[in-house]
């Protein structure tokens, strides 16, 4: 197990893929807050103002989280706080399924007819939650830029 | 541009990810807000009309199952399927035109009919919302009789009523 933690490589990948995820899914909604808010009230969970506000900040979480662990500054809280809405969002998709909700998910397109809820996209996100813990607990000598930084300060420290 | 990261014991590496997590949170939420504040977007937006101002028709009106019976049977209304093309193909009303979302306003555009021609709009069922958009873009093109038969497809089949399939 912590050899599993300390592999670089497989870090490197996980950050990749779970960066690029959060990143892709972000950007046509934090661009459209009023559509994504839309789909936020299909869920009839949140109150119009309230899903207003999520649709609004909501995805530019996702796009900062994802930037940040792709560029491996706060990688761990990044991946924290992904794999902390990822178990939201699930939570959501199941109590759509379980009210028998045909809607859309609103995860990676604002488009109403593209990624219908269902148990794939709760399988999905369950995949997602252990890749986040994966970062979280990770102790990989990673190529990051915080890394960078760290280092040159070291050095800057040394040579003086 | 690598080096080994200090070592920390899982519980100091779940407190450095709560602290990098609120930071990032902090952040994000900052820089959201920013953006739909200088955009005029999401909360900061203004608030959209009454849908009935920006219509060329009256508002649509849902109408139950018998009611839809009822106008299929009359053979004057326009019955459209409001799904993805894919579900169409697999079983639809008989004699109803598929206009997923996605299409409709150019479909629309290339619909030449009466604008009392009564339009029957229908999606999968409850829960289920391109029936109602698809059918406010019929009546802002100014159609007068719009109904949206919100049980849908699912109670059309479930009730036993005729349905259509489509051939390859």
């Amino acid at each position: 197990m912590n050899s599993l933690l300390a592999d670089r490589r497989l870090e490197l990948l996980t950050r990749l893929v779970v960066g690029t995820i959060f990143v892709s899914a972000s950007i046509e909604k934090a661009a459209e807050p009023a559509a994504f808010a839309a789909m936020i009230d299909n869920y009839k969970v949140l109150s119009p103002a309230l899903s207003m506000f999520v649709a609004s900040t909501l995805p530019w979480v996702e796009l900062i989280c994802g930037v940040a662990v792709i560029l491996g500054v706060g990688v761990r809280g990044g991946a924290l706080v992904i794999g902390l809405l990822t178990i939201g969002f699930t939570f959501a998709v199941i109590s759509g399924i379980m009210r028998g909700l045909d809607i859309s998910c609103g995860c990676y397109t604002l488009d109403p007819e593209v990624g219908k809820i269902g148990w794939r996209k709760v399988v999905e996100n369950s995949g997602i939650v252990v890749l986040s813990v994966f970062l979280v607990y990770s102790t990989a000598a990673r190529v990051t830029l915080d890394r960078l930084v760290a280092g040159r300060r070291e050095q800057e420290a040394s040579s003086n | 541009m690598t080096s080994p990261l200090p070592i920390l014991s899982p519980r100091q590496r779940l407190h450095e990810a709560v602290r990098e997590a609120a930071a990032l949170v902090l952040v994000a939420v900052a820089i959201g807000l920013f953006y739909n504040g200088v955009t005029g977007k999401g909360i900061f937006g203004t608030p959209k009309p009454a849908a009935a101002s920006t219509q060329a028709g009256p508002a649509p009106e849902i109408i139950p199952l018998e009611t839809a019976v009822a106008l299929h049977r009359d053979g004057t209304a326009l019955f459209v399927d409001s799904r993805h093309e894919f579900d169409f193909r697999l079983g639809h009303i008989p004699g109803a035109i598929v206009v997923p979302l996605k299409e409709a306003d150019g479909i629309i555009a290339g619909i030449s009919l009466p604008k009392d021609r009564p339009v029957v709009v229908y999606c999968d069922g409850a829960g289920c919302n391109s029936s109602f958009e698809v059918g406010a873009k019929f009546s802002a093109a100014g159609y007068t009789k719009v109904y949206i038969f919100f049980a849908g497809w699912t109670a059309w089949k479930a009730a036993g009523h005729e349905t259509l399939k489509e051939h390859p």
